[in-house]
């Protein structure tokens, strides 16, 4: 049974009507994606196949409110996903009150391309330096204000803050030289293809 | 007319973006955002952040998570009342459209024999979502990252067992899940085993309503169970500490 291929925006609409087999259209594409970003920052377990169910259900209950000039469907997926995971952490471990991610989501690649965009960001991330690397992990990941990162590594704020700059700039300019040199067609594989257990 | 990007500018747009300021910090910053060169800092900043989410390592989700959202999708339209329904009866009206689907999505596959099966668990979780309690199961010392979480209703017989992180066991062995009434005295509570992720999900048919036993546990026990435990406990809560589930 051929059928036209489904944007994740429709699936959204789908979704708004009620309609559960979007959901679980929506789960089969990125259901490993969620899974994996929440893992990363709270380790597997029941925490993080809670903070996976809140994303998608929020989705779901949003899902009439969404607009496709708000953004792509999966960073705001992930964007929730990843405030939900973190505020669990901070349940875990009381730290300073501390700002959500904004979860409307800037442009992003669609499903066709989010496998080899892995394959760009790991790569961008690896050649950071590991200083930058772990200052942008431990803000992104870890749920960490600049100044709670500056005492768990016994840094001056200062220096955390330069390496948050230049980190960031870097993979900017990684990722971007990165979708210039992309050939248009590459192929890719579905993100749940390539899915494993420990990668 | 707008201040020129400095370095500080783009240094506290790298942390607005990471959600490494304080809210204080973050709104004295968003002063700044009407100045287009920082808004389009920003941006680019949120664009590589966003990024991030993909990286990390690809992790199989649970088999039983898909249906768990599916299930609870449908106590979570958007047109509910907030209010808390009264422990809901299994909603049938809504959830036959679903079966069918279910049904048709089963059958196309070639896989008619699994229906039966499918509507157990559909009904079984709606059941488990509208246990009005819940409390969460802590490790005992021979697994210290097991734990799991127990949905209860005090008036009910029948509850629901999540478990995560429980050590692989070998063939001759299962777990075993006990109910402790108040007396002191423990009752079978059922026989599980857990998936290679070290997870399993357990509908418990208990003998005595819920609301008569003090706490549960689970321990390891030779295949068919035990009359009583022979051996420590993996996980158990104290069933006084279960609270009102708030959504």
């Amino acid at each position: 049974m051929l059928q036209a291929p489904v944007t994740d925006e429709d699936l959204v609409r789908r979704c708004a009507t009620g309609d559960r087999m979007a959901l679980a259209a929506l789960y089969d594409r990125y259901g490993v994606l969620v899974f994996s970003l929440v893992v990363r920052i709270l380790g597997e377990g029941m925490a993080a196949e809670e903070a996976t169910q809140d994303a998608f259900l929020a989705v779901w209950r949003r899902a009439a409110d969404y607009s496709a000039e708000r953004g792509r469907v999966l960073p705001w997926l992930l964007t929730i996903a990843r405030n939900r995971a973190i505020d669990e952490l901070r349940r875990r471990r009381p730290m300073a009150e501390q700002v959500e991610l904004p979860d409307d989501a800037a442009l992003q690649p669609g499903l066709e391309e989010v496998s080899l965009r892995r394959l760009q960001v790991r790569r961008a991330l690896a050649d950071l330096p590991d200083a930058q690397r772990e200052a942008l992990e431990l803000a992104y990941y870890g749920g960490m204000t600049q100044q709670e990162i500056a005492e768990y590594l016994q840094t001056p704020l200062g220096t955390i803050k330069t390496r948050m700059r230049l980190g960031l700039q870097r993979l900017r300019a990684a990722l971007d030289d990165a979708r210039v040199g992309a050939p248009e067609s590459q192929p890719s594989i579905h993100p749940r293809s390539d899915a494993v257990r420990n990668e | 007319m707008y201040p020129p990007l400095t370095e500080d500018i783009q240094e506290q747009a790298a942390a607005y973006s990471l959600g490494a300021l304080t809210p204080d910090e973050a709104e004295a910053f968003a002063a700044h955002l009407d100045a287009p060169s920082v808004v389009a800092e920003v941006a680019a900043c949120r664009a590589a952040v966003e990024a991030m989410a993909v990286a990390p390592a690809l992790r199989t989700p649970p088999p039983a998570l898909r249906d768990k959202i599916l299930i609870a999708a449908d106590t979570a339209r958007p047109t509910a009342d907030t209010t808390r329904p009264s422990p809901a009866p299994l909603r049938w009206p809504r959830l036959m459209p679903w079966l069918a689907a279910a049904a048709l999505f089963v059958v196309a596959l070639g896989l008619g024999a699994r229906v039966a099966q499918q509507q157990a668990t559909i009904s079984e979780y709606q059941a488990f979502l509208a246990m009005p309690n819940t409390v969460q199961m802590e490790a005992g010392d021979a697994a210290p990252d097991a734990h799991g979480r127990f949905y209860l209703a005090p008036n009910s017989r029948q509850a629901m067992l999540l478990a995560s992180d429980l050590p692989a066991l070998p063939d001759d062995k299962v777990y075993q899940l006990w109910l402790v009434g108040k007396d002191g005295v423990r009752e079978n509570g059922g026989l599980f085993r857990v998936d290679e992720g070290g997870y399993a999900t357990m509908i418990v048919r208990a003998p005595r309503p819920l609301g008569e036993y003090a706490r549960i546990g689970v321990t390891t026990e030779p295949k068919g169970g035990s009359p009583g435990p022979t051996s420590g406990r993996i996980i158990g809560a104290d069933l006084s500490k279960a609270t009102e589930r708030s959504n």
